[in-house]
Order: structure tokens, then sequence, then C-alpha cells
């Protein structure tokens, strides 16, 4: 076991290492994209369609045509949102052969389907910030089970969701080798370790 | 004919999602925040404190304010270590294993969690006080992801080598 621990933690620390520099060398055009995404998606939904997210470095300004022009406008940091590209990053970089077709295939997948959780995360803390943090608009628009739904989806996102994704995609994606808890065909009907098999 | 690879992997990350989501509902209930998230968070924060003093002196905790002379830090959820036990316990409830592995590996993985970010707000403080133009980077990008990648090593690790499977049913 431990004649594998170094090559993993040095693949691992390369994909943390690049996992970094993406996620923050590519925040600002990634920032573009998301509000390019979302955008029309929370337009789709919401009437009269008013919602403009506006990409500015890191952070995304919302901005509604029904805003009074003197007030100021909420904003979102993606950053927090979206470190767990870092973690898929590194996951996939710790795998056996982490440039194996496979495996960048499987990358590649998990990072499209970690798009779309971006995009339903910042949905989510668009909602949360028009149903808690716009005071008496707020209470006028959205009711209790709405506020409450909105902001425990933020909360749950930002707290573990966040990184729950990051882990389930790599789970989903990976090779099939990887990890052999899922690969031992027929292991559910063998004994493990310290158990035995009933006798015929 | 061959085993269909996807189906216990999406039959896993179902379980682990929901698994999640309860974990989640019970710590975000305000009496389990008041009466054990809370308390749990100022003794992580007192032990973070202890362990710096090791190192240098005049570092103390109030409540879940740990400060000193020329930084402070309030350890809220997120930082308490909380998020990365709840990330490992629901895979290792959603991980098909014995009862008896289940609760071994999460006891001793928990433990062992805790025990690192004890250790990641004691160098995060010390970044505070020393270092602070990288502090966020840290705080927010480094150790978050350090922690979390060692939920998830621990559970790899014990999904692999340790975890029982349980018996199948006889016919």
């Amino acid at each position: 076991m431990l004649k594998d621990l170094w090559p993993s933690l040095a693949k691992g620390a390369a994909g943390f290492a690049l996992g970094l520099a993406l996620w923050w060398g590519l925040s600002a055009p990634y920032a573009r994209l998301l509000a390019t995404l979302t955008e029309p998606l929370i337009r789709m939904v919401e009437r009269p369609a008013v919602t403009r997210l506006i990409a500015g470095g890191t952070e995304l300004t919302i901005d509604r045509d029904d805003f009074p022009r003197s007030s100021p406008r909420p904003g979102l940091t993606l950053m927090d949102l979206t470190a767990n590209i870092v973690l898929l990053t590194t996951l996939f970089a710790v795998n056996k052969r982490p440039i194996s077709d496979r495996n960048i295939r499987g990358f590649v997948l998990a990072s499209l389907a970690l798009l779309a959780v971006h995009i339903a995360a910042i949905i989510v803390n668009v909602e949360s910030i028009y149903a808690l943090r716009l005071g008496p608009w707020s209470e006028r628009n959205y009711g209790p089970f709405a506020r409450n739904f909105w902001g425990a989806g933020a909360h749950f996102y930002s707290l573990i969701g966040v990184f729950g994704a990051g882990f389930a995609l790599w789970w989903l994606f990976r090779p099939s080798n990887e990890v052999p808890a899922d690969s031992r065909k027929g292991d559910r009907r063998k004994t493990a370790k310290n158990t035995r098999a009933p006798s015929r | 004919m061959a085993a269909n690879p996807v189906k216990p992997r999406i039959i896993f990350v179902a379980k682990f999602g929901a698994v999640l989501l309860v974990l989640y509902a019970v710590i975000a209930l305000n009496q389990v925040n008041d009466a054990v998230i809370v308390p749990f968070t100022e003794v992580v924060a007192r032990g973070s404190a202890a362990l710096l003093r090791g190192v240098e002196g005049g570092v103390d905790a109030q409540g879940t304010i740990m400060r000193s002379a020329r930084f402070a830090l309030d350890v809220r959820n997120g930082c308490n270590g909380v998020e990365a036990t709840l990330l490992l316990a629901a895979a290792i409830l959603a991980f098909p294993a014995t009862l008896r592995s289940r609760l071994i590996g999460l006891v001793i993985c928990c433990v062992a969690i805790e025990l690192l970010n004890i250790v990641r707000l004691s160098s995060l403080f010390w970044l505070g006080e020393h270092y602070r133009q990288v502090f966020d980077l840290f705080h927010v990008a480094v150790w978050q992801s350090l922690i979390i990648l060692a939920a998830i090593s621990m559970f790899v690790l014990w999904s692999w080598k340790f975890a029982e499977r349980p018996l199948a049913k006889s016919r």
C-alpha cells in the first residue's frame, strides 16, 4: 500500500496545482461563460423576464430592469461556487493512468457536468438573493416556503454541495478500474475479510 | 454476461446525495446548531488555539473566536470540519459494507478529519497573523480543498482496503 502512496501524492499535488491554476487563471472568462449560459435560463422561467447577469472579473452583478436606477445591485462571488474545479482536477489526476484517453474522456465529461452544476448553483443563489436579501420586495414576491427553499438550497451548496458534487462526478466518470470497490465482480456474493459464507 | 459498471455507481451517488441531504437537514436545524454545532466549534477553536500556543504565545480562544494581539479569526460553519465530516459520513453510509466496518470507519475517519482541521485552523491563523496577503487563497482554495481531499482519500482507502462487504441473501 505504501509503495503506491508517493506516486499518488505526487500526481495529486500536480493535479491540485493544475486545478488551482485553471480555477484561478480562467476565472474571469469562465464567469463570462456562466453569465451567458445562465441568464437565458433564469429569464425563461421568470415573468416578466427582467434579470440580467453581468460578469465583472470573478463576480456576477445581478441586475433587473425593474430595479430603481439609484439602488445598489447585489453581487455573487463565483470563486466560492466553482472551487470544486480544483477538487475534480486533483481526483482525476490521482487516477492510475491520468493522461490515458479514458481518464481524459472521463474528466471532460465530468467537467461538462460540473458546468451544469455551476449553472444550477448560480440560479439557486440568484433566487436566494431575490427571496431573502431584497427586504420588502422579497417578502412581497416570495412566500415562506419559497424563501426557505431557496435559502436552504444556496446554503447547502455553499457548505457541502459544492464539494459533494465534485466527488460524485469523479465517482461517476472515473475509469472503471480505478477503485476496485465496484469492480470486484461478484464481491457481494463472496465473503470479505472476517466473514464466512454459509456452507451448503 | 458482463456486469454493467455504471449501475452501482449511479446507485452509490444517489444514496450519497440522499444521505448528504438528510445530514444537512439535521445540522441545519436551529436546535441542533445551538446545542451541538456551536459548542463543538468552540472546542475546535480552543484546540486550535492550544496547538498554536505550542508554537507561539499569546493566542487565546473565546467562544468560537481565536484571537491574538494582531489577528482574530471567527470559526464558523464551513471551517469547523463538519462539512468534511458530513461528506465522509455520507460516502461511508452509502457504500455497501457491514454495519461494523461502517461504524469503525466513521469513528476513525471523523476523528482524523477533525484533528486535521485543528491543524488547518492553526495554520490559517498563523498565516493571517504573518502573511495576510495569502490568507484568502489558503482559506478558500487550498485548505478547503485539502480537507475535502483528505476526507475523500480516507473514504477511498476505507472502501478499498477495510470495508467488509455484506453477505448476499441466501436464495
